[in-house]
């Protein structure tokens, strides 16, 4: 066996060229990348607004129900002292 | 960002280079293109974190050798993936899955049998023994410029060398 094989051998790989078109490619896959980043931007900021409306609306509904349920069964004094038998005068004693 | 007149003359001086380092970690035409695409859309996309302190020869051999390597660890991936799929039952699931061609065009027909094995064998070696022996042989960088593409010391990268040698002629040798 030769005494600097495989680096003699190696020797013998000749250069090559970058083929044809290459540039091309290359240019096409930048573009490509680039409106695929603004169409995954335009999705973001669809999906915020969305969620942001969303809350509102929750929010909303919240509000108003609670409103709601103020009006219907809010608090009332006299109610209590009627159901608690209370008494409202300061006479503590039936004389 | 560059603009596209900077990034061509860019391409124009430097795609040959990348291409055959490419070509001789990947021993593969497709594979190499691929990379060397890769490389170009990487040095355009992160040219700003550029800052000048390495010649833009070194700064893209830098990217075309970690994207070889990359390519390299998925094509391994790939292979364990296909040694799996194969000791499955049925024929269909070996579909889709094909080993890599040795094709290497600045390899003449007559020695592509032997510089194959040569080849194989540079590719079992450690990452970066690999990568020194293909700077050094194949691209025929000096120790200084290969200490410059692998961040360490021209020692380091002679010893590198030397370790990428002895164990390339082990390997041939088995």
């Amino acid at each position: 066996m030769e005494d600097n094989y495989p680096f003699d051998d190696l020797e013998r790989v000749k250069r090559v060229n970058a083929p044809p078109f290459l540039y091309t490619r290359i240019k096409a896959k930048i573009q490509e990348q680039s409106d695929q980043v603004s169409l995954i931007s335009v999705r973001w900021v669809y999906a915020a607004g969305v969620a942001v409306i969303l809350l509102l609306l929750v929010n909303g509904f919240a509000i108003s129900k609670r409103l709601n349920s103020d009006n219907s069964e809010g608090y009332n004094p006299s109610t209590i002292i009627a159901s608690m038998e209370l008494r409202s005068s300061n006479y503590l004693y039936d004389e | 960002m560059l603009d596209e007149q900077e990034f061509k003359q860019m391409y124009n001086e430097h795609a040959d280079r990348v291409y055959n380092v490419c070509i001789n970690y990947l021993h593969n035409t497709e594979e190499a293109e691929e990379a060397t695409q890769d490389v170009f859309v990487k040095a355009y996309n992160s040219f700003t974190s550029f800052q000048g302190q390495a010649k833009v020869s070194t700064w893209l051999y830098r990217i075309a050798v970690n994207q070889c390597l990359d390519q390299l660890k998925a094509r391994k991936r790939k292979k364990r993936f296909a040694y799996l799929v194969s000791i499955l039952p049925g024929e269909e699931s070996r579909v889709g899955i094909r080993a890599v061609n040795f094709n290497h065009p600045g390899v003449q027909l007559e020695d592509k049998e032997g510089m194959e094995k040569i080849y194989r064998c540079i590719e079992s070696l450690p990452d970066r023994q690999q990568t020194a022996l293909i700077l050094k042989t194949l691209e025929h960088q000096s120790v200084k410029e290969i200490a410059e593409i692998m961040e360490m010391s021209p020692k380091a990268v002679e010893s590198l060398l030397s370790r990428a040698k002895q164990n390339l002629k082990k390997k041939l040798q088995n």
